[in-house]
């Protein structure tokens, strides 16, 4: 059936998500509770909490986050690229196109000559707005 | 030059005015209006001269079969090839002739009646006001002469724009509500007509196809003209009788209705809100009450005129069969009209609303001739209109006029005007009697045509509920008689009263409006056949020969 | 192919995405330069809109096109969103000439050329997944138009709202096309139906079960970006929150996008709609036409009133739609398809024209917003109100402007099929539904000209919007009325360019009826042969 193939990985998804339930169901069921102002502290240690947990960041740390997943993200893009252009490189292949006519390696090359191009104004932008500045 | 374009030149002089005014300093804009209107009356009144000979040789002026048309124009305006053609296609006969000079004449007097615009209570953007009643006539001109569908569609929309203007800007104290509940009603009949608009050129193109592709014109035969595919030719649409006959056969059917009468229906709508009958005559009084005088006697005086116009120029002469299915229904409908206006007129208290509400009575005279499709009753109809045509303008100047000096219109608050205002007393009985009915005026001819068109349609078998309506409708004139009577027992006869007495009477300019409204009220009165019938009749017997040779009887 | 030929057939998006970084450069360059960054980025979409004009090497603007790249068609549909966009954003960038006020004018600008850019991609897509880029190139900049339009924070609002919305309906998109490649194993659209995979579908006994899923959340996914009803709701509060321009953009663009994608997606399974999903469309189309007449007659705001005439302006489109290429066989108009791009062309202008004019007029130093703010306008701006006036009647569809002949087109197309057509029925009575509510509509359009011609003027009503939006009225509402008076070139090139989606329906409909296709290998394409090229006017 045409399902086989597929049963490894719902055999594997229902195993983690009856473990994953099934803890927290025993931990619920069987585990000993004892309420109290004691007990129900954030640290039984009786070490005080001295500030809020949900602490806010600073704006900054999530712009170079942000930044950084972008080229992060751009990178991985290249890969893909690399495996054809090696492929296309050492075997001469080709895309056809609809018209007859076919592009080769040399186009990849143009384009992510383009890619880059775009990085790099992207890059330029992000200098001039002032996202590199820390203060 | 002129006399080859004729109608073109008329119904866009008063647009060329317009575009003048555009230009024209402050001071001279008046009299450059009334010089276009003039101008446009002058030249539509050598019409006359192709009509005149009606009386005498009919065939000549009026043709053989319905669609003989004088001062043709024809020329392609949209052309996808092959899928749509629209033409400027302008003609007259003896249907659209009569409304024609109506509307140049009652503009032109119209016209003169803004004169005094500074004194108004809203007495700014002069420009704009005689550059938008410019267009209004140009609008309202090409309605009467355009026989392409699509080019009667657009001049009866376009006309709208101006009049939403003009009652929007400078009306009474509840403007906006009128002119957009005007605007409203009158839009919510044209998207109907423009579904019909829609499926009659389809249809007609259904109706080719299905005849191989291509058929003989029908008016203009002989002169080797095909049709390959659908028209909004409306002679073309009444006389072809490949079309005539695919439009009224029993198996040409729309949405699972039969298609004469529902297309009937989808056109009836549009021209029954601009006619107005009850019960879609609500926009009437508010517009007239809110329009400025010179607006309101366009309104009463042409552009009501334009649903009667579409019955006998639509309706009728395409779907006879839709028309005979109706005929009840519509003879009905006419009939609740002249008799609710006729309450409604009598429980008034304010002067111009009365004579809103006399015009839905009258103009139910109008729809219950044209009805019950006889000879009488179509030239009874036509007669009322034009009849109408002259008397409703007047009396709304009337009230203009008393408004003018007064500056209120409560009836009950009136009275011995006459001894005030001798020749205003007397023009303004001339108008209500002539509205009334009475014997020797315009009105008078109208309303008998038309109650006798209605007996003559009792002898149809289709139609035995005729004489009984007949009687009703005659019955009514006692209804008009009471609360014209009435009106000018309150307003102008009795003691004369202290508030008015310093009153002026008629200016030389009043006088020049009403002079003439009156002449013709008597003229058309006494001399009905050299007046109207002489124009018309050729035109309209022809299109009922034609009706009743194409009626195929239709059950739903 | 060299790449002198290349870059020259698509220089106008070359132009485009290039100005857009010179003009995002122009921008941050500090002092008083950022002020040239309106100036630049008019002059590249004009720069744009010339080299679509005269560039037209070969085939581009012919029916066959020419496939430039895997997944660029170069087509006659092309060339027409070409002329259409670029001159659209040329006017639109003229509305923004003041705007924003804050400093981001060349992030603002930059953005208008790349949505424009997006637009231009998303007519030449022939794979889905290009497809897709291209709409969300369409997309993604409008969210940061919005925020950037305004320094308030209904701007920000609308914004995050436009942006979630967004990113679900493109999420839903995705999905959707990913079943659509599910489906034939093939993301490139004219080959849709020439799959070699052993799924391959049985398209004789109708669509398989995951393309008609594929479909209906591809359609989901673009409701949004056309603002068909159900997803409808985001609109008034999203136009209402951005700045005047901005709200002419945005009613235009992403909606001619979603336009587009649609119509590849119909053409691709060649017009043959399942009878679910046609009655589906139906009562969406029906919906929307009248949700957007009913809802805007209770507005107080002219923006959200305009933003309801956007939504039942989708309705009509929908109409034709639903018509599509193939279906009607006489009459004027008989492909919805063509109705739908010249609908849609004159529908972008005069929509612009009307938010121009609310640009135009000022309201204690902001755009004109509500009914009272506008409230005898006319005294104090007449030139501005009467082009106010035309792009009003023009969108009521009221003669004699070019929104008239839109109305009468898509009526045209609902009404083309024979009478005795099993689809007739349906689709006269969607469109009597339409017409009617044209004629409700109207109620709420001649508010707005009632409010500036009736209305007691305001005192805090000032027309200095600056010269840009008045020039860009003018350049909206004169066509207007120049369409109408001569309509047939616009027309036919409306229909010329339409006719390629005919062609390729065409096809797809033949390879529909071949019960046990089995394409050649060698031969993947669907070549454009010449009895598809006979349907074009001379």
């Amino acid at each position: 059936m045409w399902i086989e193939p597929y049963a490894a990985i719902g055999a594997t998804v229902l195993i983690a998500i009856t473990v994953a339930i099934g803890m927290l169901v025993i931990a619920h069921t069987i585990g000993p509770k004892r309420h109290g102002p004691v007990k129900d502290t954030p640290y039984e240690s009786g070490m005080p909490p001295l500030i809020d947990t949900h602490r806010r960041f600073h704006i900054r740390f999530y712009i170079v986050a942000m930044l950084f997943m972008l080229f992060d993200v751009e990178l991985i893009f290249i890969w893909p690229w690399a495996v054809s252009f090696h492929e296309a490189a050492t075997t001469q292949a080709v895309i056809p196109l609809n018209h007859g006519t076919d592009v080769g390696k040399g186009f990849l090359l143009i384009a992510m000559g383009f890619f880059f191009l775009l990085l790099l104004f992207g890059l330029l932008y992000e200098w001039k707005k002032g996202a590199f500045e820390w203060d | 030059m002129i006399s080859s374009h004729i109608l073109s030149w008329i119904v866009f002089l008063p647009a060329i005015g317009g575009l003048i005014c555009l230009v024209a300093p402050k001071k001279q804009i008046k009299t450059i209006a009334v010089l276009a209107s003039l101008a446009t009356m002058l030249l539509s009144l050598t019409l006359f001269s192709t009509f005149l000979g009606g009386a005498d040789d009919p065939t000549e002026v009026f043709g053989q079969s319905y669609g003989k048309l004088h001062h043709v124009e024809r020329a392609t305006w949209i052309e996808l090839p092959g899928e749509l053609k629209i033409e400027y296609f302008l003609g007259i006969d003896g249907l659209g002739f009569p409304l024609f000079v109506l509307t140049t004449v009652v503009s032109f007097l119209a016209c003169l009646a803004s004169w005094n615009f500074e004194t108004w209570k809203v007495n700014k953007g002069i420009r704009a006001y005689f550059i938008l009643f410019l267009l209004l006539e140009t609008g309202m001109l090409g309605v009467f002469v355009s026989l392409d569908f699509f080019l009667f569609y657009i001049f009866w929309e376009v006309m709208l724009l101006p009049m939403y203007f003009l009652i929007g800007v400078w009306g009474g104290a509840r403007k906006e509500y009128a002119a957009i509940k005007f605007f409203l009603f009158t839009l919510g009949g044209s998207v109907l007509m423009l579904v019909a608009l829609v499926a009659m050129y389809f249809y007609s193109g259904a109706a080719i196809d299905q005849a191989g592709g291509s058929v003989a014109s029908g008016y203009l035969s002989g002169s080797g003209t095909a049709l390959t595919h659908g028209t909004f030719d409306l002679i073309e649409l009444a006389t072809n009788p490949t079309i005539q006959s695919y439009f009224s056969a029993v198996s040409t059917t729309f949405l699972g209705i039969k298609f004469a009468p529902i297309m009937f229906i989808f056109l009836f709508v549009g021209f029954a809100i601009k006619l107005p009958c009850v019960p879609v005559h609500t926009w009437l009084p508010d517009a007239h009450v809110e329009a400025p005088t010179p607006i309101s006697m366009i309104l009463a005086g042409v552009l009501l005129k334009m649903g009667g116009y579409g019955f006998l120029r639509l309706c009728y002469p395409i779907f006879p069969s839709g028309g005979q299915y109706w005929a009840f229904t519509l003879a009905m409908i006419g009939l609740v009209s002249i008799l609710y206006g006729g309450f409604c007129a009598l429980a008034q208290s304010d002067f111009k609303k009365l004579v809103a509400y006399s015009s839905v009575s009258h103009m139910g005279y109008v729809l219950l001739g044209i009805a019950v499709m006889t000879t009488a009753g179509f030239q009874g109809a036509m007669f009322q209109m034009i009849a109408h045509g002259i008397s409703s303008p007047m009396c709304f100047f009337l009230v203009g006029v008393i408004y003018d000096r007064a500056h209120h219109r409560e009836i009950n608050r009136f009275g011995g005007l006459w001894l005030t205002m001798p020749k205003y007393g007397t023009l303004a009985t001339i108008g209500f009697f002539a509205s009334l009915g009475l014997p020797g005026l315009c009105g008078f001819i109208g309303e008998v045509w038309v109650v006798l068109g209605t007996f003559q349609a009792g002898s149809n078998p289709e139609m035995p509920w005729a004489y009984a309506m007949a009687v009703i409708a005659a019955a009514a004139v006692i209804l008009t008689a009471g609360y014209i009577l009435w009106l000018i027992r309150r307003v102008y006869l009795g003691t004369e009263r202290e508030e008015y007495k310093g009153f002026s009477d008629t200016s030389s300019r009043e006088m020049f409006i009403l002079v003439p409204l009156a002449v013709l009220c008597i003229a058309m009165g006494i001399f009905p056949m050299q007046t109207v019938f002489n124009f018309t009749n050729g035109t309209l017997d022809l299109m009922l020969t034609m009706m009743n040779n194409g009626i195929v009887s239709v059950a739903m | 192919m060299n790449l002198s030929e290349l870059a020259f057939a698509l220089s106008p998006e070359l132009v485009l995405l290039a100005g857009a970084c010179i003009v995002l450069m122009v921008g941050v360059s500090g002092g008083a330069n950022d002020r040239l960054a309106v100036p630049t980025a008019f002059l590249v979409a004009l720069g744009a809109l010339a080299l679509a004009v005269f560039a037209d090497p070969d085939q581009i603007g012919t029916v066959s096109g020419r496939e430039i790249l895997p997944g660029l068609w170069l087509n006659s549909v092309t060339l027409l969103v070409r002329l259409t966009a670029l001159s659209f954003g040329a006017v639109a960038i003229l509305v923004s000439w003041n705007q924003p006020v804050a400093r981001e004018r060349g992030e603002y600008m930059a953005m208008i050329l790349f949505s424009l850019l997006g637009l231009l991609l998303t007519a030449s897509a022939n794979d889905w997944v290009v497809l897709f880029f291209a709409i969300e190139l369409v997309s993604i900049p409008t969210y940061i138009m919005i925020a950037l339009s305004r320094t308030d924070a209904r701007a920000s609002e609308s914004a995050v709202k436009y942006f979630f919305l967004g990113a679900l309906s493109a999420a839903i998109l995705a999905y959707g096309l990913s079943f659509l490649y599910g489906a034939t194993g093939t993301t490139t659209i004219t080959l849709f139906l020439v799959s070699e995979t052993e799924t391959s579908m049985r398209f004789a006994s109708g669509l398989p079960t995951t393309a008609m899923i594929g479909i209906v959340l591809v359609f989901a996914g673009l409701a949004f970006k056309i603002a068909a009803v159900p997803f409808h709701a985001y609109v008034a509060d999203v136009y209402e929150g951005a700045a005047s321009p901005v709200t002419g953009f945005l009613g235009f663009v992403p909606k001619f996008a979603g336009f587009l994608a649609l119509i590849k997606v119909f053409m691709s399974i060649g017009w043959e709609l399942p009878t679910s999903l046609f009655w589906m469309l139906w009562i969406v189309a029906a919906a929307t036409v009248t949700t957007g007449n009913v809802l805007g007659l209770l507005q107080r705001s002219v923006k959200r009133t305009l933003a309801y005439s956007s939504i039942a302006h989708t309705g009509y489109l929908l109409v034709a739609l639903l018509v599509g290429p193939l279906a009607g066989n006489a009459g004027f108009m008989p492909r919805g398809t063509d109705a739908i791009l010249f609908y849609i062309a004159i529908y972008g202008f005069m929509n612009l024209g009307a938010f121009a004019a609310l640009t135009a007029l000022q309201t204690d130093g902001r755009d004109a917003e509500t009914f009272e703010d506008i409230s005898g306008a006319a005294r104090r701006a007449p030139g501005v109100c009467l082009g106010l006036a035309v792009c009003v009647f023009s969108l009521m569809g009221f003669p004699p402007t070019a929104g008239f002949l839109g109305k009468l087109f898509v009526l045209g197309g609902a009404f083309s099929l024979r009478p005795g057509d099993a689809m007739h029925g349906p689709m006269v009575t969607l469109a009597i539904i339409a017409v009617i509510n044209s004629a409700i509509a109207a109620a709420y359009y001649l508010r707005i000209v009632a409010a500036v011609y009736f209305g007691t003027p305001t005192t805090k009503l000032s027309p200095d919007g600056g010269n840009g939006p008045k020039w860009a009225l003018a350049g909206c509402a004169l066509p207007m009325l120049l369409i109408f008076v001569f309509p047939a070139e616009i027309t036919k090139f409306s229909k010329r360019s339409a006719a390629v989606v005919h062609s390729i329906t065409l096809d797809a409909k033949k390879t529909l009826s071949r019960s046990s296709y089995k394409p050649n290998s060698s031969d993947k394409s669907v070549r454009l042969t010449a009895d598809h090229v006979d349907h074009i006017d001379p």
